[in-house]
């Protein structure tokens, strides 16, 4: 084998590695340096919405409060309430319950500061027009809700910009049980909310 | 012996190939109910009755506003055996609503056995739903968990596009009636 290769030009060795090179860059876009599209994730207005395969939804404000929507939770010395108001139509043909909302691993908003890598915190959610806790969403109907968190108070204030990321999951076929479930997590597209009192 | 043994593969082919799959070994028994007629299920008995559609739904002290409009079924359960929460959900074509959660004056409640109350089922849909192709066989569905699987299911179809739409309906505690 070496000595086919030595009785080959070495210019046409060259040659052939630039001609390969060539071949395999061209489809990946040559050789400038790009951003991997697939990890740009566009940005968003508040109240813009964004339509993926589990919901279509906007995230129409941020709010902090000592009042607990729920009517009885005391906030405990250091925390706060963080409100989020969201607008949220289902993609499904099925009625899904909104409590999941909320869990920051099924949730389809990623606030930072609410849940920090490799955490799982749960909220609260409730109807915006009626405040009717854990509500069920319905088929084509795009539905008020308010998403509720505890959260230091000295983690965030009024006036403060917060980035919500707006994640899309894939039905998928469940592995060992019979039926489907939301899976593969990935932001679709991110919005800056300013913190209201 | 190898004529045997093709046939016995060419067999083993065919009962793979008609097996029905999971979700249809763990269906429903789905009893179909008639408007008036009580049908029977392994969790409740149900008369189903007038289906009302309107745009705000009323009960003491909540009203219900919605983007959509509001399909309310009328009908008398009880439970055969034990207590039980009836879960009911309707399908227009390719879509399935819930009954709603909003309000606590509906027939999701514990119904006791032996002992039925009359009073509504109701579903928040967007107005298109009154105007989907399939609207006039609408299907309320009922038993007594979300997604049941080997259990039986009452069966209710009706023509939504049949009743007018009304402004507001006011519903109210199911009461006690007697069968």
């Amino acid at each position: 084998m070496t000595a086919r290769l030595q009785r080959v030009h070495p210019l046409i060795l060259i040659a052939s590695a630039v001609i390969v090179a060539a071949l395999i860059a061209w489809p990946l876009g040559g050789w400038d340096t790009v951003s991997l599209q697939s990890k740009t994730v566009p940005t968003v207005q508040p109240g813009e919405t964004v339509a993926g395969q589990q919901y279509a939804l906007s995230v129409d404000g941020l709010e902090l409060t000592e009042v607990n929507p729920d009517g009885f939770t005391e906030p405990e010395t250091g925390e706060t309430f963080l409100i989020a108001r969201l607008t949220v139509e289902i993609q499904s043909d099925t009625a899904a319950d909104a409590s999941s909302m909320a869990r920051s691993r099924d949730s389809p908003i990623a606030v930072g500061i609410v849940a920090g890598f490799g955490t799982d915190v749960d909220g609260d959610v409730r109807l915006k027009s009626d405040n009717t806790s854990s509500p069920i969403l319905q088929p084509g109907l795009p539905t008020e809700l308010i998403v509720v968190w505890t959260v230091p108070t000295a983690s965030i204030g009024a006036g403060d910009e917060v980035t919500v990321s707006i994640i899309d999951r894939t039905l998928t076929e469940n592995f060992l049980t019979l039926g489907r479930a939301w899976t593969k997590p990935r932001p679709i597209a991110e919005t800056t909310v300013t913190v209201d009192s | 012996m190898v004529a045997v043994g093709i046939v016995l593969t060419g067999a083993a082919f065919v009962v793979a190939l008609t097996a029905p799959d999971a979700y249809t070994q763990q269906g429903t028994f789905v009893t179909s109910a008639r408007e008036g007629e009580l049908a029977s299920g392994r969790s409740f008995d149900a008369i189903f009755g007038d289906v009302r559609t309107a745009r705000l739904l009323a009960a003491p002290g909540w009203a219900g506003e919605t983007a959509g409009v509001w399909i309310v079924v009328e009908a008398e359960v009880a439970a055969t055996t034990e207590s039980a929460t009836p879960a009911a959900w309707l399908t227009i074509g390719e879509r399935t609503f819930a009954a709603t959660d909003r309000t606590d004056v509906t027939l999701e409640n514990r119904v006791d056995a032996g002992l039925p109350v009359a009073g509504v089922f109701a579903f928040e849909v967007p107005a298109s739903a009154l105007d989907d192709p399939d609207a006039d066989s609408a299907t309320l569905r009922m038993s007594n968990v979300p997604t049941p699987r080997l259990d039986s299911v009452l069966s209710y179809t009706f023509d939504v596009q049949a009743v007018p739409l009304e402004q507001t309906i006011s519903i109210d505690e199911p009461k006690r009636v007697v069968w």
